[in-house]
């Protein structure tokens, strides 16, 4: 009698468990090709990604960038790019230029090693005058934990005195551009933790029609903890996630299919930003790029999903 | 929802059958007089939509509508006789959104009242339940419009409370539920089949941004969130 009774439990836990239709993660295969049953899904990834790239200022793959993002705008899967203006390289970036001349709108990221200057203030004229046509400008990045540890660092409480300085410079003098605070790490609860503290050192004082919150996130677990941030004391402000990526091509697609619906839901992500058009061809983070070897222009590689988002396969 | 209302048909069936072939010859049981405490293992269902007036009644969304499970594992005891009115109660832990570790641990504690009808058990509960909740409900909803205004509704159970030693200030919510159910208790074995309904307090949030002016209106309300469970319980002593 008792075994009848646990498998009529079990049955009736099978009934009421096996009903969700959702499509299991699905990748491409390594060679770029599609197997006939994935094309449902990825035409479901296309649909919910999101049209806005992270592009790293490197001059060797200017012919590759042009080339790719050309592409995906004219698919219409490219409405704007996040690009650093690196304090060293002068402000006539040719990568900047180039990405300026397609058209493209920009979120340009003021390198974190700007923001240990004395005067910040004179540097953010210089760089909003060396390119009038970028309206956004996020201020840092990850500036509590990817600066190296053997060279100057700046921990949350400096960064937002920095952060105020260029607020209130930027609404005195600029009211029409737009600043993004400097996003958060995107792993765990330490980004989440550091945006609260943000709020609580003077964030929650600026304009939520003049700041966006600014976020990198990667995990379920880092946007579990966002949510009691954004839902509370920055609720009244946009949010975009200015990072998000998945290290293995062959998950491209699952991460924008799945991941991204997922962030727009729990973190009302205005904008969901790749992460990023080229990562290097060596290195830990080779595998987020959606091209690679662009010196082999034309004849580049393209991830999977930059081909789907093409419309190649 | 027909499935699970058939499978509460079933396991009440095979109750009353299990416990007519392990005792023939015995008189029924009373079990509400009888002190115990059951480990009991639970699977809950919600499959509904908050914004919705009629949260109660709207369980047919269709096979792509939201449907969300959690288990739960609960230790119940019953009073030998009633206590301040009350027949018993419990300590739980739910496990929402089974996909995910990182999120989704529900502790809760409850008192019940239980009353005997023909060989069933009626149970009536109210308690507490804190944790770190799931992300099932929180939801976003954009639309865009040709000149350019992006709009949205950002739906989510507000966090009120703190999960020690980890992540933000206010990364855990706490609030109240009720619970109906009936039952039935043998000499070992416990099955029971009803509704939770939780009191969760939502955010509804609608936001409107043209040319970088956001505009917003943010509004909090209680929202009754009905689970539908079953439990099975072993008893231990």
């Amino acid at each position: 009698m008792k075994t009848r009774l646990f498998l009529f439990l079990l049955l009736s836990f099978i009934l009421v468990s096996c009903r969700d239709s959702k499509l299991s993660p699905i990748g491409p295969s390594n060679t770029g090709t599609f197997s006939p049953s994935d094309n449902g899904a990825i035409q479901d990834a296309i649909s919910k990604w999101s049209p806005y790239v992270v592009v790293h200022p490197t001059g060797e793959a200017i012919d590759a960038y042009r080339d790719s993002l050309s592409l995906m705008m004219r698919a219409g899967k490219l409405q704007g790019v996040r690009i650093g203006i690196i304090k060293g390289w002068g402000l006539n970036d040719s990568t900047i230029r180039m990405v300026s001349s397609l058209g493209i709108e920009m979120l340009g990221i003021i390198d974190n090693y700007y923001l240990f200057d004395s005067n910040i203030e004179q540097d953010i004229d210089q760089i909003f005058a060396a390119y009038p046509e970028i309206h956004y400008f996020q201020i840092g990045n990850e500036i509590t934990t990817i600066l190296p540890k053997n060279g100057p660092t700046m921990n949350i409480e400096a960064y937002m005195a920095v952060f105020k300085r260029i607020y209130a410079h930027v609404q005195k003098n600029y009211p029409d551009k737009m600043l993004v605070a400097e996003s958060t790490f995107g792993a765990g609860t330490y980004g989440a933790e550091e945006l609260e503290t943000m709020a609580s050192l003077g964030l929650t004082g600026m304009s939520p029609n003049k700041v966006i919150i600014g976020l990198n996130c990667y995990t379920i677990a880092a946007a579990n903890a966002y949510t009691g941030v954004i839902n509370g004391p920055l609720r009244q402000y946009r949010v975009w996630v200015t990072e998000h990526g998945n290290t293995d091509p062959n998950l491209h697609i699952s991460a924008v299919q799945n991941e991204y619906p997922q962030y727009r839901n729990y973190l009302r992500a205005e904008r969901i930003y790749w992460y990023a058009m080229w990562t290097g061809d060596t290195g830990n983070d080779t595998g987020y790029g959606l091209i690679r070897n662009p010196s082999n222009y034309p004849n580049y590689w393209e991830s999977p999903l930059l081909i789907a988002l093409l419309g190649k396969k | 929802m027909k499935k699970t209302m058939l499978s509460l048909i079933i396991l009440f069936t095979l109750s009353g059958i299990a416990d007519a072939q392990d005792s023939p010859a015995k008189p029924e049981e009373t079990p509400s007089s009888d002190s115990a405490t059951y480990l009991k293992i639970g699977l809950a269902r919600w499959r509904g939509d908050v914004s919705s007036n009629n949260v109660f009644t709207n369980w047919r969304s269709g096979p792509s509508g939201p449907e969300y499970k959690s288990i739960g594992l609960e230790i119940e005891t019953y009073f030998d006789k009633n206590h301040l009115q009350l027949s018993g109660w419990s300590l739980g832990y739910r496990k929402d959104d089974i996909r995910y570790a990182e999120l989704g641990h529900m502790f809760s504690g409850k008192a019940f009242r239980t009353f005997g009808l023909k060989g069933l058990e009626l149970k009536s509960a109210a308690g507490i339940e804190w944790g770190m909740p799931s992300l099932s409900f929180d939801k976003t909803n954009f639309s865009y419009a040709e000149d350019g205004t992006v709009s949205y509704k950002h739906i989510y159970p507000y966090r009120n409370s703190n999960i020690p030693f980890a992540g933000t200030t206010k990364d855990g919510a706490i609030y109240p539920f009720m619970e109906f159910s009936a039952q039935r208790r043998t000499r070992a074995f416990l099955v029971e089949g009803g509704m939770r309904v939780n009191i969760i307090r939502f955010g509804f949030d609608d936001y409107s941004i043209k040319n970088d002016i956001i505009t917003y209106n943010l509004r909090d309300k209680r929202t009754l969130v009905p689970y539908l469970f079953i439990n099975f319980g072993l008893k231990m002593f």
